[in-house]
């Protein structure tokens, strides 16, 4: 690398704040994101703990490995790691400037996203037309159940069509997204992925008995 | 020069992806062995507890990148953390207390 390559490898950074590392200044978008997870991760963190006093106080509670089908959620739980893996793939890609490669990932993402969807919209039927019958009132944890993954499964929907849009965009002529763009995406989307692992662990794999 | 000149850290955080890909999936088969294990309950809560942790604190540190983000920023994420932490212990201490005290 000569003298000019550095130079131009010094000013290219600088001239290009929306690709710097995570070391400097956080952009607004990047801020914003930040400060809006931390008020939903609130609401989150209301919902479980609503569930943990309900489940402490209660006379009996249902085995949960007993009602829902852990190798499902499992599966849902591999679908939604793997899908944080390739939006930081998607935001790599961008960086080194390959805009293919970017829209690529995103679309594997999406489907990610969506395969978790119908995964989810699979259990709900499976338990509702089951022999269980274990419908929203059936009792209190069916309520806070449903409540629960439901809350968070609007939450994956969200992200679906967030990472969508920028999808369309990525795609088009004027190819008007930025690894900054996709990073703040990214943000939320493995944000999903952090209250699943709370919500795999809490409400389906802690014993009662 | 072919290579952008972002490519090198953009690598490296490629494979550092990859590595807390594994130790996620690695985790989650760790917690679905855990839960066939014959152990005491509490001891069963606790490891369960333990792996969500640990999971939730490499998603939060190396796929959102939080520790490599200004101090302002993890304080920002930080604080709320502390005080949902002792929101929980305060519950949980009331709630014991009044599992004691019904008859």
């Amino acid at each position: 690398m000569g003298t000019g390559d550095k130079a131009m490898t010094s000013s290219s950074v600088v001239a290009d704040p929306a690709d710097s590392v995570a070391t400097a200044a956080p952009g607004a978008g990047k801020l914003g994101m930040w400060t809006f997870l931390v008020t939903d991760a609130m609401g989150f963190g209301a919902l479980l703990l609503g569930y943990a006093v309900l489940r402490t106080r209660a006379q009996t509670w249902p085995n949960p490995m007993q009602r829902l089908s852990i190798p499902l959620a499992a599966a849902m739980t591999f679908t939604l790691i793997t899908s944080s893996l390739t939006v930081m793939l998607a935001v790599a890609a961008l960086r080194k400037g390959s805009r293919g490669l970017a829209s690529v990932w995103l679309a594997v993402t999406v489907f990610l996203g969506l395969l978790f969807v119908a995964g989810q919209g699979y259990e709900y039927q499976q338990l509702l037309t089951g022999p269980q019958h274990l419908g929203l009132s059936t009792d209190l944890f069916a309520s806070t159940f449903y409540t629960i993954t439901g809350f968070h499964g609007l939450h994956v929907l969200a992200g679906v069509i967030y990472l969508g849009a920028l999808l369309i965009l990525t795609l088009g002529a004027a190819g008007k997204t930025s690894a900054a763009h996709v990073e703040v995406a990214a943000l939320f989307w493995h944000f999903v992925d952090f209250a699943w692992v709370a919500i795999f662990t809490f409400v389906y794999l802690l014993p009662t008995v | 020069m072919t290579e952008s000149p972002t490519s090198a850290p953009t690598t490296t955080r490629s494979r550092s992806s990859f590595i807390i890909f594994l130790a996620l999936v690695v985790l989650t088969a760790l917690e679905l062995y855990t839960t066939g294990l014959q152990i005491e309950r509490a001891l069963r809560i606790t490891a369960l507890s333990g792996l969500a942790i640990t999971k939730g604190a490499l998603v939060l540190l190396f796929f959102m990148h939080l520790r490599d983000e200004p101090r302002a920023l993890k304080l920002t994420v930080l604080v709320p953390i502390v005080m949902s932490v002792a929101l929980v212990v305060v519950l949980a201490l009331d709630t014991v207390a009044r599992l004691k005290a019904a008859p």
